[in-house]
């Protein structure tokens, strides 16, 4: 028999770079157009011509060179307006996902792992607050506390929760049931590397999917709470407050509900097309 | 069995090839069927057998067809969709393999079969529900009148076969193709379908092509055979020279893979020297003839015991409150360096002892003792580091690996999660396991999904090897192999055995691979052990029914003796088909 | 079954327990109360005419008692009374609640009716240019929040062909026609809006079925294209999709809250809105509960629809 010290194992770098040249060209735009959306947002305060609540005498002007956007009724730029929206929506959105996230992943996990009544108390309790629709939701609480962003973040968040966890719980059920997970718990893998080694590599697709769908909820939820006027409270504007100020005033500028109305979509589109790119590539992958 | 009378051609398959993409699964067939002749189509996965099939029934979906295949006077090539939709089912019709998944679930059993009667007759909906009663009874199935209203879920896999075959019969084909109709089945129900489908076409005169890997039920059913590998059919032979006088290379290994009761135990299965063309997989070839000659082990009571189990129990609840008992005492004993075998069919509560031994699943009563150690009793940290000494290989050669590691991280997993070794130490080790099971080194960065299952299987084996253990449990690790495949990995793992001085439990429904390797067998039955005995008493005495009804199961790959014992097997299985209860 | 059957229903009911429970709790978490914090600060309300209030409303009691002299209320099928008119919940309710009903059910038609027909044209040939299309269409749908599809309908089909009426409610017995021109554009705006939630998922449903073994089986008796996608595939497709329309009832019951405020329609969702601006407690905790058991009965009925529909969930697995 050979020495085994001198067989060397041959390494192929295949593997590293191939995953970059499997993703879609839909992946990358999603990509491209989130982050010119989130940068954009994040760096309002560098970025924007005007102040945003700086008033003008030029009302409901039209989009031009000097104002992107135009105006609205109190001559205040619009373009910059939106950009600071789009700050807070997107705080929003990036706080009430990682909420969601964090309660929903280790919700579902410890469901999955538990089983038998613990697991069934847990989804139970997912199912109530999954029985009052969303939007109610939302609105009771807020109308119990207030909305300031974070506390919009934070009940947003937790209204995802239960989808989250529910989502994560049957991933991470249908994994242990393979065959390989048996196999490592019979070489006598650790609780902590099962978990780690085994089950998360394969849930991680799944779980970044629903981070996505998550996201997009998010700005849903609060732009239609905020047209509604329950939501963010003037001066802090987002998006959806935006629309709502632009929609009163359509006959005027008809730009004024346009472009945040866009951005809002935009934004959502982009974001459920990168879940459904992500969660594409993952099948074909999955199975031989 | 009766020889088909009449000259008439009915099919004629002539230079058929099937493309997708640019791989060309279907190379050139041609064959002829006369009359109610039966021919076969024999060979293992990926030899483009079904999908010949599926071209005739004009089911192969996105392909690109060429050739001709003529059905009595139409190239059914030629036949615009519809045309083809007509005579799909009532000029040639299909059985399919798994009868479960081929039946919709939610429809009943009556509708589907009086659906199939009016497609090709002019029947009533009145009179085709009587047809479809005369059907089930025509083909075994019991108080069919009730039978029409219950679900696929509802049957056994033996009767949801019958269901399917009287469909099929229901148009009165001409051809009737049957594609590895047996195969999901319990050993026992094989030789009653099989038999029913040799009636059947006797009575109506159809003509049968029988698609399958296993040569023995090929032997008995079938007058001519022909032989497919890659696409082609490298040999076609009348059944019984074909068995006598193999000419093909292949068609010789493939006869020599077969292990069935008479093969030699104390040898090697001779296997080829190379299994695939030099495209696609490359599998490391193993060596031809192993320099090692496997001794038998001691069948007498020396050796010492490495496991012991005793009275184990186990019964599962359903959720409808009802109870199954998985397992009812069990109790076997297993010394240092044989092989104990455990055979049953499915439901037998073999799987079930495999995990409860590894301490997989817990046990209502019953002990398992594993060198000295209480596996059920053993605290979580003492029993991991107990499982170093004792591993497994399971049935499902993909779904056994992860599929987003590499072989080597597969393989060093195990050393990985008792910290074992440095990196490169482990590395070595892993190189050292791949070489043991006869895989390249190039394999170590490779990814499950681009490899074989014999391939996946050796790498299951290396995992399991990786720790170095002293006992390993294989269940069913070779049944979802091809059979010369299957050869090659039970010659591999005799050899590690004889290397590395393992014991084996070996878990199998084929009696005939349980002959080839185990030194002591147990049969089991609904959970029970029937019988237990040495190999040699066992096989010849066999003493409890049951085991004497599953070794006449078994198929031969000998023309002559597969008929007569397959009336015998047809027989003494009826019984017990029937006799299934909730 | 029966088992099933009961099982189902009574942890429906406790779940509504659990519901109650939960809206009471967050709405009662507010420190302060509403009464003070609405009529507090008016001029010409004096402190005695608070404490009358808040002793009418019954805010002076603790808690617990609070609670279930609400539920209790409640199994008497009394829902309460308004803080701050003079109607009881009741009233109130039976008011609103066929507003409501109407355009949810009327949607939900809608949307059905959108979305299967283009589930299966696109399962058919799956990434072919309909499908392709199809599922384009439908990621931008899903992108667009209820109320701005209701904006751009109202542009639309209001504002420049004027062809429907923007806001507006006349009841059904009153003027049918009337009732129904006004229903199209807030129906069909909660419609396109779950449409393409029913259609992904029964796509991706009937995708999987048709690609099952049992489908070769039904071409191979010879059965025509048409038997197969609807006989067998569509039907099979559809009783997982029985689950994803309740959620789709749930997002829309939702959504109402939002499409009665756009369109102006009296109903539940605005009458909750209404109370959310008031702080009027009393409604807001009747009717919240009241959609939620909407919501609750209607997964219950999908439930027990899924046990009948799908034989092998009737009789447990008898073989033989």
């Amino acid at each position: 028999m050979a020495d085994p010290a001198s067989i060397t194992l041959k390494r192929t770098n295949s593997s590293r770079y191939g995953k970059l040249r499997e993703t879609s060209w839909q992946t990358w735009v999603a990509v491209v157009v989130l982050a010119i959306t989130v940068i954009g947002s994040v760096a309002a305060p560098l970025i924007a011509p005007f102040d945003p609540t700086e008033q003008s005498k030029d009302r409901f002007a039209g989009a031009s060179f000097e104002h992107l956007f135009g105006t609205d009724e109190l001559g205040r730029d619009l373009f910059s307006r939106v950009l600071f929206g789009g700050q807070l929506t997107i705080f929003i959105a990036i706080g009430a996902t990682a909420v969601a996230m964090a309660i929903g992943v280790v919700w579902g996990m410890l469901a999955a792992f538990a089983r038998g009544w613990a697991d069934e108390i847990l989804m139970r309790l997912a199912d109530t607050v999954m029985a009052i629709p969303q939007m109610l939701f939302a609105l009771v609480f807020i109308s119990a506390f207030g909305a300031t962003p974070e506390r919009l973040a934070l009940i947003i968040g937790i209204l995802l929760t239960p989808t989250t966890a529910r989502l994560v719980r049957s991933t991470v059920l249908a994994e242990i049931q393979e065959d390989y997970f048996t196999a490592a718990v019979a070489y006598g893998a650790s609780p902590r590397r099962l978990l780690f080694n085994e089950v998360l590599p394969n849930v991680r697709t799944p779980i970044l999917v629903q981070t996505a769908i998550n996201a997009a909820n998010v700005i849903l939820l609060e732009a239609s709470m905020s047209f509604v006027g329950l939501g963010i409270q003037p001066p802090d504007a987002t998006w959806g407050t935006l629309v709502q100020q632009g929609y009163q005033k359509m006959y005027q500028s008809f730009s004024y509900v346009l472009f945040p109305a866009l951005l809002i979509l935009i934004t959502i589109w982009m974001l459920n097309l990168l879940a459904d790119q992500l969660g594409a590539n993952s099948k074909s992958k999955g199975r031989s | 069995m009766t020889l088909a009378m009449n000259e008439e051609v009915v099919l004629t398959v002539s230079d058929l090839t099937v493309k997708y993409g640019d791989t060309t699964p279907v190379d050139g067939v041609s064959f002829a069927l006369r009359r109610g002749e039966r021919i076969g189509l024999v060979g293992e996965s990926g030899s483009g057998k079904s999908l010949t099939a599926l071209s005739i029934m004009g089911l192969a979906d996105r392909a690109k067809l060429g050739g001709t295949i003529d059905l009595n006077g139409t190239n059914l090539l030629s036949l615009s969709s519809k045309q083809m939709t007509r005579i799909r089912g009532g000029r040639v019709a299909m059985v399919y393999q798994d009868p479960m998944s081929s039946l919709n679930p939610v429809m009943t059993i009556g509708r589907q079969l009086t659906e199939a009667i009016r497609l090709h007759s002019t029947a009533t909906k009145a009179s085709a529900h009587l047809q479809a009663i005369e059907l089930l009874t025509e083909v075994g199935v019991p108080f069919p009148e009730e039978r029409m209203k219950q679900y696929a879920h509802e049957f056994s896999g033996g009767m949801r076969q019958r269901v399917m075959i009287a469909m099929a019969m229901s148009g009165k084909p001409d051809v009737l193709i049957a594609d590895e109709p047996t195969t999901a089945l319990d050993v026992t129900t094989q030789a009653v379908i099989i038999d029913l489908l040799d009636r059947l076409a006797t009575e109506h005169g159809t003509a049968v092509v029988l698609i399958t890997h296993d040569l023995g039920i090929a032997a008995g059913f079938c007058e001519s055979i022909h032989v497919m590998r890659h696409g082609k059919i490298v040999e076609s032979a009348p059944a019984t020279q074909l068995y006598a006088h193999p000419e093909n290379d292949y068609s010789k290994v493939l006869l020599q893979s077969v292990v069935d009761l008479t093969i030699d135990v104390t040898k090697p299965i001779p296997v080829a020297s190379s299994q695939a063309p030099a495209s696609a997989h490359t599998v490391a070839s193993p060596t031809t003839t192993p320099t090692t000659s496997p001794t038998t082990s001691p069948t007498s009571e020396s050796g010492e015991v490495v496991l012991s189990v005793s009275g184990l129990n186990k019964t599962f609840q359903l959720g409808s409150g009802r109870k199954i008992t998985a397992i009812d005492n069990v109790s076997f004993k297993v010394r240092r360096g044989e092989t104990f075998g455990l055979v049953g069919e499915s439901g037998s509560g073999k799987s079930t002892v495999s995990r409860a031994v590894l301490g997989l699943m817990k046990v209502d009563s019953g002990s398992v003792d594993f060198q000295g150690n209480d596996v059920h009793a053993l605290k979580p940290t003492a029993l991991r580091s107990l499982r170093r000494r004792m591993q497994m290989v399971f049935q499902d050669p993909f779904s056994s690996l992860n599929r987003r590691q590499t072989v080597s991280q597969i393989i060093e997993s195990p050393l990985i999660a008792h910290r074992i070794g440095t990196r490169s130490e482990r590395e070595a080790k892993v190189a050292e396991m791949l070489e043991l099971v006869g895989l390249g080194a190039e394999f170590a960065d490779r990814y499950p999904r681009t490899m074989s299952g014999g391939q996946c299987q050796r790498v299951s084996i290396a995992r399991s090897l990786v720790l170095d253990p002293d006992f390993m449990v294989l269940d069913e690790s070779v049944s979802a192999l091809d059979v010369s495949i299957q050869a090659q990995v039970l010659n591999l793992l005799r050899e590690l055995q004889q290397r590395l001085g393992l014991t084996y439990l070996f878990i199998s429904h084929d009696l005939a691979v349980i002959r080839y390797m185990a030194d002591n067998i147990a049969v089991m039955r609904r959970g029970e052990i029937v019988e237990l005995a040495s190999r040699d008493e066992l096989y010849s005495n066999p003493q409890h029914e049951y085991t004497r009804s599953l070794m006449a199961a078994i198929p031969v790959a000998d023309p002559l003796v597969e008929r007569e014992r397959r009336k015998t097997a047809a027989k003494l299985a009826a019984a017990y088909e029937t006799e299934e209860v909730a | 079954m029966t088992r099933f059957i009961i099982r189902r229903v009574a942890i429906s009911i406790v779940m509504l327990i659990a519901t109650s429970l939960l809206v009471f709790i967050v709405l009662r978490l507010l420190p302060g109360d509403p009464i003070i914090t609405r009529l507090g600060s008016t001029p010409g309300v004096d402190a005695e005419t608070i404490e009358r209030l808040r002793e009418e409303a019954g805010l002076g009691a603790p808690i617990w008692q609070q609670y279930l002299s609400w539920f209790g209320g409640l199994l008497r099928g009394d829902f309460g009374q308004s803080y701050f008119n003079q109607f009881s919940v009741n009233e109130l309710i039976a008011l609103r609640l066929p507003a409501t009903l109407e355009v949810t059910g009327l949607s939900v038609i809608a949307a059905i009716l959108i979305a299967v027909p283009a589930a299966v044209i696109s399962a058919l040939r799956p990434l072919g240019r309909i499908d392709r299309f199809i599922t384009a269409t439908s990621t931008i749908g899903m992108a667009l929040p209820q109320f701005l599809i209701g904006i751009v309908l109202i542009v639309v089909f209001a504002v420049n062909l004027k062809w429907l009426p923007a806001r507006g409610f006349v009841p059904f017995d009153e003027d049918p026609g009337g009732n129904l021109i006004r229903m199209i554009l807030p129906a069909f705006t909660l419609a396109l809006a779950s449409a393409p939630l029913i259609m992904r998922f029964l796509r991706a449903s009937m995708i999987e079925v048709l690609s099952s073994p049992f489908i070769r089986t039904a071409r191979g008796k010879g059965l025509n294209a048409w038997g197969v996608v609807i006989g067998h595939g569509l039907r099979n497709a559809l009783i997982p999709s029985l689950t994803m329309l309740g959620l789709v009832v749930g997002y829309t019951l939702g959504g109402v809250v939002i499409i009665e405020y756009v369109f102006g329609i009296p109903g539940l969702g605005s009458l909750a809105i209404d109370a959310v601006f008031k702080r009027d407690y009393a409604v807001l905790q009747s009717v919240v509960l009241l959609i939620s058991a909407m919501f609750i009965v209607t997964t219950l009925v999908v439930d027990l629809l899924y046990g009948v529909l799908d034989p092998r969930l009737r009789i447990g697995a008898r073989r033989g």
